[in-house]
């Protein structure tokens, strides 16, 4: 299967306080894949730079096999963007809109577009400046879908809307997707929104990729075990990645450990140690995402386990971590 | 040619409340500039009086001419880019377009626009001349002028287009550096001719690029030429 966007090895630092380092990133064809990621965490950053509104300090991109930035305009035909921030402009109305949206487009599909309008209940002569925050959000999902794109970019499109509106936006979306088999590069923090479509997902944070799997792996290799009589020093070859270790609220002696790569069965290497399982819980993909973050910032996360406490660094993708196991 | 017009109908749905009374401006300015030489005066005039009165009048309407153009490309440059800089070009830059292609064809959008003051102008200057007695010895300039005030509108808005093309931080260094030299062209070589070269002939930059930009070939020489719409 080839990659829809590829980025490898992408550096931006736009100020002192912030960089992209070194990130690499695959999006399948195909795919839906959820971009997770605190808020400044370098999501509306790498989005930028892959459809070229900034030039990264090194790395290379492609996007539905043309290399950004010299195939943007190829590139930017076959995708449908739709920004953080509302872009358009105020003093048009939705019907004007369409007009001049569709003039950049030679794909646009019209009768779908005038489709979505009636299905999205917006007013052709409304001006774009008098909509409500969902009313753009809707509008600016129907420009994306009715110019036909191979690629969907959408950066945090349902930020802020009521679940009603949510709930227009990202079925229109999934309908069209089933349709066309277009990919999908959804950033968002509304994780647990895209834990019910998404089948890829890279969780970023501060600039730098912490994991990047299918969803179903990332949702079944994050664990919190419940342990009694933990080793002080965590035994050496665990089959698994220990993410995070703290004392378990209420339980004496007993300890709380974020793993990855746990599969049944390991407890024995822990019974080896001394230890008892007493528990092993699955975490869904909000709980797996805050888990990760904590393992991977403790001193912003709120974890217990800073970089001193002597545990290995997680991986940071799967071919990382099959290379690590290899 | 469609991705064209729809830049054009942006720019004109962008500029219309403020391009419309410049228009009308255009328009009417050089019919004001005659109205104290209208025929039908009470004062019997031979023809050399006829034509001093004639210079007078127009005389005193002169300097809105270049003003008016100097507003209307500016309105027209400025506003080219007031809604992409709201957006911060998100929705110019997620366009299919390279660029300089975006930003040529936005700038023929607005040439275009200019055509209409410059029309308003032309069309005030020839019912403007053509009312009036002209003496003996005197030629009307209407489409000459009308020329100057277009070439005039056209500079100050490729000026000021190239300009907002920019961020806000690009228009502040070319802001900061025309300070700079301003100042600093005037002080140091005024410094060093009170210090360390006594001999050194007097020297202004300031003034030598005012000169350089307002005299042929200067640039802005079309503000400073002649905007009479009656000559000889």
């Amino acid at each position: 299967m080839s990659n829809a966007i590829e980025i490898r090895g992408l550096s931006w630092r736009p100020g002192k306080s912030f960089a992209l380092q070194a990130l690499d990133l695959a999006v399948p064809e195909g795919a839906i894949y959820g971009f997770l990621g605190p808020n400044g965490s370098g999501k509306t950053s790498t989005i930028r730079l892959l459809l070229g509104m900034a030039r990264p300090q090194g790395g290379t991109m492609t996007v539905l096999g043309d290399r950004v930035p010299g195939d943007l305009p190829r590139i930017l035909a076959r995708t449908g963007y739709v920004p953080e921030t509302p872009h358009l402009y105020p003093g048009l109305s939705v019907t004007e809109v369409l007009a001049v949206h569709r003039a950049f487009f030679p794909t646009w599909d019209g009768a779908w577009a005038e489709g979505l309008r009636k299905a999205f209940r917006l007013e052709p002569a409304a001006r774009v400046g008098r909509l409500s925050k969902g009313e753009r959000g809707k509008l600016l999902i129907l420009l994306a879908l009715a110019q036909r794109p191979e690629l969907l970019v959408l950066d945090e499109p349902t930020d802020g809307l009521d679940p009603v509106v949510r709930r227009d936006v990202l079925t229109a979306v999934l309908e069209y997707v089933s349709d066309t088999r277009a990919t999908v590069f959804i950033s968002s923090h509304l994780v647990h929104e895209l834990e019910r479509f998404c089948d890829w997902v890279g969780v970023l944070e501060n600039g730098s990729m912490l994991a990047e799997m299918p969803m179903e792996i990332f949702k079944n290799e994050i664990k919190r075990i419940r342990l009694v009589g933990a080793p002080v020093d965590p035994p050496p070859g665990l089959p698994f990645t220990l993410l995070g270790r703290h004392s378990s609220d209420g339980m004496a002696a007993g300890e709380t450990w974020i793993v990855r790569g746990w599969e049944d069965g390991m407890s024995e290497t822990l019974t080896a140690a001394g230890a008892r399982v007493r528990e092993v819980v699955h975490l869904d993909l909000e709980e797996g995402f805050v888990e990760l973050l904590r393992a991977a910032r403790p001193e912003v996360w709120g974890g217990r386990n800073g970089p001193e406490s002597g545990l290995p660094p997680a991986p940071r993708t799967v071919a990382e971590r099959r290379r690590g196991e290899g | 040619m469609t991705i064209f017009r729809q830049l054009l109908f942006l720019h004109w749905k962008g500029v219309r409340f403020g391009l419309l009374p410049l228009a009308l401006g255009a328009f009417g300015l050089p019919l004001l500039a005659v109205q104290g030489v209208l025929p039908g005066g009470e004062i019997e005039r031979t023809s050399t009086v006829q034509a001093a009165y004639l210079f007078h009048s127009l005389q005193l309407w002169l300097p809105l001419f270049p003003l008016l153009a100097t507003l209307t490309g500016a309105t027209l440059a400025l506003s080219a880019w007031n809604w992409d800089h709201r957006g911060d070009h998100v929705y110019a830059l997620s366009l299919p377009l390279r660029r300089w292609e975006y930003v040529l064809m936005k700038m023929g959008a607005g040439i275009l626009l200019l055509l209409i003051p410059f029309l308003a102008f032309w069309l005030g200057g020839v019912l403007a001349t053509s009312s009036l007695e002209i003496p003996e010895g005197l030629r009307a300039y209407p489409t000459a002028v009308a020329l100057r005030f277009l070439l005039a509108s056209l500079v100050i808005f490729a000026i000021l287009f190239a300009m907002g093309a920019g961020t806000l931080r690009t228009a502040v260094w070319v802001l900061v550096t025309i300070l700079a030299v301003a100042v600093l062209g005037s002080s140091v070589p005024e410094f060093l001719r009170g210090t360390l070269f006594p001999g050194m002939p007097p020297f202004d930059l300031l003034e030598w690029v005012l000169q350089a930009a307002l005299g042929w070939p200067g640039p802005f020489e079309v503000m400073t030429g002649s905007w009479m719409l009656v000559d000889v």
